[in-house]
């Protein structure tokens, strides 16, 4: 029975057992999850007692980590203050070196003198100075020290000095409270993080006041520090059991999806081999494609790996596609998808190559039917093209992601994984279409083999009918997607793929790096046309963006606004507390409101209860305007909505509301909101960029400041945006314009000299009809070669991937060949100082960048200076603050004014006094302005990553030094191009010209040495005796001397070999008729001497004469029995060749053989399923006889020949067959005689000897057939015994 | 007499048949508003996915924030669902009104084991002879 078992279950069929048991595990699960699931809900009071204690400790022991981290910190950084602050080396200096080191990047340190005063900061200052004292925790002891907007993990400890006694503190930021939707927020929530790896809501008062909660449904557990004083306290929604439920129920559905994928997996190695036994090629082929396309399938509805990772790779919102059900609904099915995809075409494609090396031999060779595949052929070659076209838009258009705007030189993961797709993607069709070409091409050349065409002109007619049925596709579309001259260029270039496949080398691994470079180059320019066609669309999006925010929706986000901040106990509570930072509760309340995310002029005021302002945030809104005024006649009991009266020139809308914070019915205080919506706000030019939503509309695909915006209400120009206003005839065609259904319209206009593209909305408010018309100078449309080699780098990293990879795997095969060294000779002269210029021209760029904003921000602070001091000189008693504010009001221009320091002034006043940024001066800045005595420093800051500079400079006004810092946080300084925009685009170029330059150099290398690769075959084929060998001469130079000496010396070894062989066969003849002569005489002296005997006793009558007769008969046929002897021993010696016979694998010495004739102009393949061929033979010769019949077939035009080595009943047998004009029917029978030969200068021996050795050997050789189609022999070679 | 009753009946009729339009016009974005309480509240996408524009404008509380295209909508939404899984949802406010209708509503989910409210908001706009959702807020 077991025999049995393992007989079935022999070879590949073991992997079935292995499926039979999945299954059967599969089975079973179904059964046990529910068992498990019954079991937690009668068990789930233990349980839940578990998972509360495991959730306690497993967080008490995180945040023993962060206590752990910040007190190390604060131990190093005492040990290194320590010898810094000793009175022998006590220097500010290396105090704010050590304070801005990158280590202590994430903390806020602070150093306080014995005197109580601050004197070392570096940038992020998180306890005020004045708040430091009375210490909140012993020194030594971390606790958590709290304000509006973060929460910090803090630590106060002491320096003892001999005696002075220097404070230092060092603050963790541990939570914030307020977060921004842009790509600057850093989030950092201790609070989120422990949701994320619980599944669970976590609250956390980082204060020691807190009770526990009463809540049954939530559990509370207190904070302790290491000197275990409560520091905080953590509050978690208990698990539910519904919710552990059905976690079980998905942890097991996971499981179960996971081993159906293996299932199918092993199901797919239990048939290979059946698979490889499938003779048919096309028959492999679709069912290779059904088993991939039901893994697929398979992999999408058991949520493969949509439910098993998390994150933005798999979050539709970067890219999603309705496409075959969802199978690429986001990046990453997409990029199963891709993968997929790719195995079906290479395999395909390797089928197609090893089909036509193969090409089957058919009588018939002019199929008419065969040359009409060519058309189907061109159609599907069309379509298949039409689908990556249209993937490529879906890429664009579904998607979020701007290629071509992305701010870093490498992609965030997301955009990088689209762009592998979308190579992959390309790849995969560019493979198929290859195939397509290279199939249609066959099939002509079939057609045409009978007549003596060239097959290159035969392959250019195939190019021009694949583009005349290209353009005629394209134009007969009803919705073309590209236009004629893009399909002009992608067919070229799949035809130039198809030409190095082809005609060049088809069978090697490197046509699949250049099917890759081709898949990029066409890839990438579908993405620049789409993207293209994406700005257009933006002009809509723009439109749409104006129209969107109307009262209703203003109305809802300022209610939702007034109502969250209602209900928010951390706002409630800010009432309660002293010392509350108003203005920080009021940015804390925007931030985390829709107002934020909609990036809205907008305001949100805190009052007292009875209406006095405590607080306020605006973005947008002019300060002057004073929104709190709105509410001047508020009752103050409930929510009240109100819209602002806005001046005469000004349109647009904006609402404000009102509500009162209540805390058990008791009004604490009001909060008001007010938003507001005008064209200008389009683009949110009026918020800073770092407070900026990251909403993806139009300012993510054009540069807004490129549009110019018109709004025309009842058939007048109301209001526009940009730099042209344009004149009623200008705005004529607008309003007569072509509406469809949609009231939509596109035209082509000329505003000031500009061709510009517009877009036309119409829409109607309370009756009255509204245009919107948003135009682009068609100038400003990115299609351009920088956008190309953006995505260019990033497809160049994959494929000089896929090359390496490659290149490791024929490492083996790599020879240091004279090829070889050239290659990196040119590699080596040109990529070095290609790269060095890159380098080089960055640097100069970057510094070029760094004095731009130098000089920027250096006029702005002379401005600044002059107008300040122009106000002093007109009235000297001038209030300081005052004339800082004219300054900052009338120039526009954001500064801030230090008194040592501490700052006196800001212009941008609400952001500093929300806690946004420190008011504490730069400390590098104060460093080399005060004890360096710079006049000036320039230095980069950050907030929330978001990187702005700074320029300080000191200003004595009335004999009193100050420090004027003008930054560009609120108003970036432009330049052309960023320093990210430079890298790109040198990265890019270079990168290009490197890729032209390997390819240059490649085409050279190869042309420089191939006359002496040539040379070094040839001269090992004349080692091996062949010396029919002639080498064409094209060279020139003394290239053309070698070759013609060497062509004259095998003619000369040729002729000496011949009359050598002539020589010794003359010598072997006389040698031998002397030897024969000897040999002969020896028997015959005797026998004359016997005759002579005879003759003279029967001359003289002796009477013994009857004795001596047979005596001497006796002698001559002993004699004669010698010269017999000797006559058959000379016969057989003449018979017997000298062969050196041993034991050899007759396949590599074929292999040897044939690449002999690598560079000659004649492909040969070896076909054989054997690992190995033992024979017993003479390598020489069966190399020799190989050369003879190979030459023979050069002779007769061969361009192919194919070596099929088989075994059958105890022999191995080759087949050689070629593809030349045959051997004519009335030689046939002569080709194995001696001194017969068709070539001028033959000898006819070749065959002769060859048959004669084989047949020496118990082999045979035979002519099975020839024709005008080619010959075909036979030798036959028993295997070793 | 025909002719005066004719001619005094034909301003009747068509102020009857705009009426009958506008009202049909109301009815019709009410429909709408129905069916996406409908789909919002089983967490159906579909239901509400053949109301969606070329470009629909999301902002939902998971950081979703702009304009999507249709097929990144229905994928955009369901997801959305998924984490935040609808408990009760129900328009509060509808305005179906000739030009810019609109509805707000509460939309109470599960998040975490912790259930919690969000604001909708949504607004349609005439395509043509159909109403598109031109916006999705959940806050």
């Amino acid at each position: 029975m077991q025999r049995k078992l393992l007989h079935i279950f022999k070879d590949d069929r073991k992997y079935f057992a292995i499926v039979f048991f999945i299954l059967f595990t599969i089975i079973i699960s179904a059964f046990v999850t529910p068992v498990l699931m019954e079991n937690k809900r009668e068990n789930w009071n233990k349980e839940l007692s578990d998972k509360v204690k495991g959730i306690e400790s497993q967080t008490i022991f995180l945040f023993k980590e962060k206590e752990n981290e910040i007190l190390a910190k604060s131990i190093e950084i005492k040990r290194r203050l320590s010898r810094v602050l000793s009175p022998k080396n006590i220097s500010y200096g290396s105090l704010i070196k050590l304070v801005s080191k990158e280590e202590f990047k994430n903390y806020s340190i602070e150093i306080i003198a014995p005197n109580g005063k601050l004197i070392a900061w570096n940038e992020k200052v998180a306890i005020p100075q004045e708040e430091i004292f009375p210490l909140y925790f012993p020194a030594g002891e971390a606790y958590f020290y709290n304000t509006e907007l973060l929460d910090y993990f803090t630590v106060v400890d002491t320096i003892h000095l001999e005696t002075d006694l220097f404070y230092f503190i060092i603050s963790l930021p541990i939570d914030k409270h307020y977060s921004l939707q842009n790509p600057f927020f850093e989030e950092v929530s201790f609070t989120k993080m422990l949701s994320n790896e619980f599944y669970t809501q976590f609250e956390i008062d980082y204060n020691p006041f807190q009770q526990k909660t009463k809540d049954g449904r939530k559990y509370s557990f207190e904070i302790l520090n290491k000197k275990n004083n409560k520091i905080g306290l953590v509050t978690f929604v208990k698990p539910a059991l519904d919710t552990s439920v059905n976690s079980l129920k998905n942890q097991a559905a996971i499981i179960q999806s996971l081993l159906v994928m293996l299932g199918y997996i092993f199901l797919g190695f239990g048939l290979r081999k059946d698979y490889k036994e499938i003779p048919y090629r096309t028959v492999r082929l679709i069912l290779f494609t059904i088993y991939c396309g039901v893994f697929r399938v398979l992999l999408y509805f058991v949520g493969i790996p949509s439910n098993i990772i998390e994150g933005s790779l798999v979050e539709p919102a970067y890219f999603s596609s309705a496409f075959a059900g969802g199978i690429v609904k986001s990046p990453m099915e997409f990029f199963i998808t891709n993968i997929f995809i790719l195995f079906i075409s290479v395999q395909a494609f390797r089928y197609l190559i090893n089909y036509l090396l193969e090409k089957p031999q058919t009588k018939k060779q002019r199929d008419k039917l065969s040359l009409i595949l060519v058309i189907p052929l061109v159609l599907f070659f069309l379509i298949t093209l039409r689908g990556l076209i249209a993937a490529i838009r879906s890429v664009i258009f579904d998607s979020t992601l701007r290629y071509f705007k992305e701010p870093d030189l490498l992609p965030n993961i997301p955009a990088m994984v689209m762009n592998l797709n979308i190579l992959v993607l390309g790849i995969s069709i560019v493979l198929l279409l290859c195939g397509y070409v290279i199939l249609s091409n066959f099939i002509i050349e079939k057609y045409f083999a009978k007549r003596d065409s060239n097959k290159r002109r035969q392959f250019f007619f195939l190019f021009a009918g694949f583009q005349i049925f290209g353009v005629l596709y394209v134009l007969l579309q009803r919705q073309p997607l590209i236009t004629p001259l893009l399909n002009f260029f992608f067919i070229s270039l799949v035809f130039a793929l198809s030409y190095q496949v082809f005609f060049i080398k088809m069978k090697s691994i490197y046509n699949y790096v250049y099917a890759a470079l081709a898949a990029s180059v066409i890839t990438i320019s579908l993405l620049n046309y789409f993207n293209l066609e994406l700005e257009r669309e933006s002009l809509k999006t723009t439109a749409l963006e104006i129209n969107r925010p109307d009262e209703n929706l203003l109305r809802f986000m300022v209610m939702e606004t007034l109502s969250t901040a209602a209900e928010t106990n951390e706002i409630i509570s800010l009432f309660s507390k002293l010392n509350t930072n108003y203005n920080a509760a009021a940015f804390l309340i925007w931030s985390n409101s829709s107002l934020q995310r909609e990036s809205l002029n907008s305001s949100v005021i805190i009052y007292d209860r009875s209406m006095k302002v405590l607080g306020r945030f605006f973005v947008g809104i002019n300060a002057e305007s004073k929104p709190e005024e709105f509410f001047a006649n508020y009752p103050g009991d409930e929510t009240e909505l109100i819209e602002v009266n806005r001046k005469e020139d000004e349109s647009g809308i904006e609402l404000a509301g009102i509500t009162p914070i209540k805390s058990r019915n008791i009004i604490l205080g009001y909060i008001s909101v007010s938003a507001g919506f005008d064209l200008q706000n389009l683009g949110a030019e009026n918020i800073p960029d770092f407070l900026e939503s990251k909403k993806n509309i139009i300012n993510s695909v054009i540069d807004l400041r490129q549009l110019n915006i018109f709004e025309i209400v009842d058939s007048k120009l109301n209001r526009t945006y940009g730099d042209i206003y344009p004149s009623r005839d200008q705005i004529k065609p607008i309003l007569n314009a072509n509406y469809s259904d949609d009231n939509e319209a596109w035209l082509n206009l000329i505003l000031n000299e500009e061709n510009c593209l517009v877009y036309a909305l119409k829409s109607e408010s309370d009756g009255i009809e509204k245009i919107t018309a948003v135009s682009l100078q068609e100038k400003h449309f990115s299609l351009n070669l920088f956008n190309f080699f953006k995505i260019f780098i990033i497809h160049i990293i994959f494929i000089l991937i896929l090359f390496v990879s490659f290149f490791l795997l024929q490492i083996k095969r790599f020879k240091y060949s004279f090829r070889a060294q050239l290659q990196i000779a040119f590699l080596l002269i040109s990529i070095v100082p290609v790269v060095i210029l890159a380098v080089y021209n960055r640097q100069i760029v970057y510094d070029r960048t760094q004095s731009a904003i130098f000089n920027e921000l250096n006029e702005r602070t002379n401005y600044l200076v002059s107008h300040i001091q122009s106000q002093i000189n007109k009235d000297v008693n001038r209030d300081l603050n005052k004339a800082f504010e004219n300054a900052g009001r009338e120039l526009q221009i954001s500064f801030s004014v230090y008194e040592t320091t501490n700052q006196i002034f800001n212009s941008k006043e609400q952001y500093y006094n929300s806690g946004l940024f420190t008011s504490r001066i730069n400390p590098e800045a104060y460093y080399h302005l005060n004890y360096l005595s710079y006049r000036e420093y320039l230095t980069k800051e950050e907030i929330e990553n978001y990187q702005y500079d700074s320029f300080y400079r000191k200003l004595t006004i009335d004999g009193k030094s100050y420090i004027l810092g003008v930054n560009d946080a609120f108003n970036k300084v432009k330049l052309t191009f960023s320093t990210i925009d430079i890298d790109v685009f040198l990265f890019g170029v270079y990168s290009f010209a490197a890729l032209i330059i390997i390819i240059i150099s490649t085409i050279l290398a190869n042309n420089i040495s191939a006359p002496i690769r040539r040379l070094t075959k040839a001269t090992g084929s004349v080692a091996h005796g062949d010396f029919n060998v002639e080498l064409g001469n094209k060279e020139r130079g003394e290239v053309r001397e070698l070759l013609d000496g060497f062509n004259s010396m095998t003619k000369e070894l040729q002729k000496n070999q011949a009359e050598l062989a002539e020589m010794e066969r003359e010598i072997a003849w006389k040698e031998m008729a002397k030897q024969v002569a000897h040999e002969i005489k020896n028997p015959l002296t005797p026998m004359k001497l016997a005759i002579q005997q005879l003759i003279f006793s029967y001359k003289e009558r002796n009477k013994n004469f009857d004795s001596i007769f047979e005596k001497v008969s006796a002698t001559i046929l002993n004699q004669i029995e010698n010269l017999s002897l000797i006559a058959s021993e000379f016969s057989r010696f003449g018979r017997m060749p000298n062969y050196k016979l041993e034991e050899l694998d007759l396949i590599p010495v074929i292999n040897d053989t044939v690449n002999l004739f690598l560079d000659e102009k004649i492909k040969i393949g070896i076909d054989t399923t054997l690992n190995s061929a033992l024979i017993e033979g003479d390598k020489t010769h069966i190399r020799r006889l190989l050369i003879n019949l190979i030459r023979n077939s050069i002779q007769a035009d061969a361009t192919l020949i194919k070596i099929i080595i088989n075994w059958e009943d105890g022999n191995f047998s080759a087949i050689i067959n070629d593809k030349g004009k045959g051997i004519p029917d009335e030689i046939k029978d002569k080709i194995f005689e001696v001194n017969f030969t068709t070539k001028e200068k033959g000898m006819g021996l070749g065959l002769k000897l060859a048959k004669r050795f084989l047949e020496g050997i118990n082999g045979s050789i035979q002519l099975v057939n020839s024709s005008s189609s080619g010959t075909t022999f036979k030798i036959t070679i028993p295997m070793v015994k | 007499m025909l002719g005066f009753l004719g001619g005094s009946s034909f301003p009747q009729d068509s102020n009857f048949l705009n009426k009958l339009d506008k009202r049909h016009q109301l009815n019709t974005s009410q429909n709408i508003f129905n069916e996406i309480e409908l789909g919002i509240s089983s967490g159906n996408v579909s239901a509400i996915s053949r109301f969606f524009s070329s470009q629909t404008y999301f902002s939902l509380s998971n950081g979703i924030n702009g304009y999507y295209s249709s097929n990144q909508a229905y994928y955009v939404l369901e997801d959305f669902f998924k984490i935040y899984k609808v408990m009760l949802f129900r328009f509060q406010n509808v305005q179906a009104d000739d030009n810019n209708p609109y509805a707000t509503g509460l939309y109470n989910f599960e998040f975490r084991g912790k259930r919690s409210t969000a604001q909708v908001y949504i607004s349609l706009k005439k395509a043509g002879n159909n109403w598109k959702i031109t916006q999705i807020t959940i806050n």
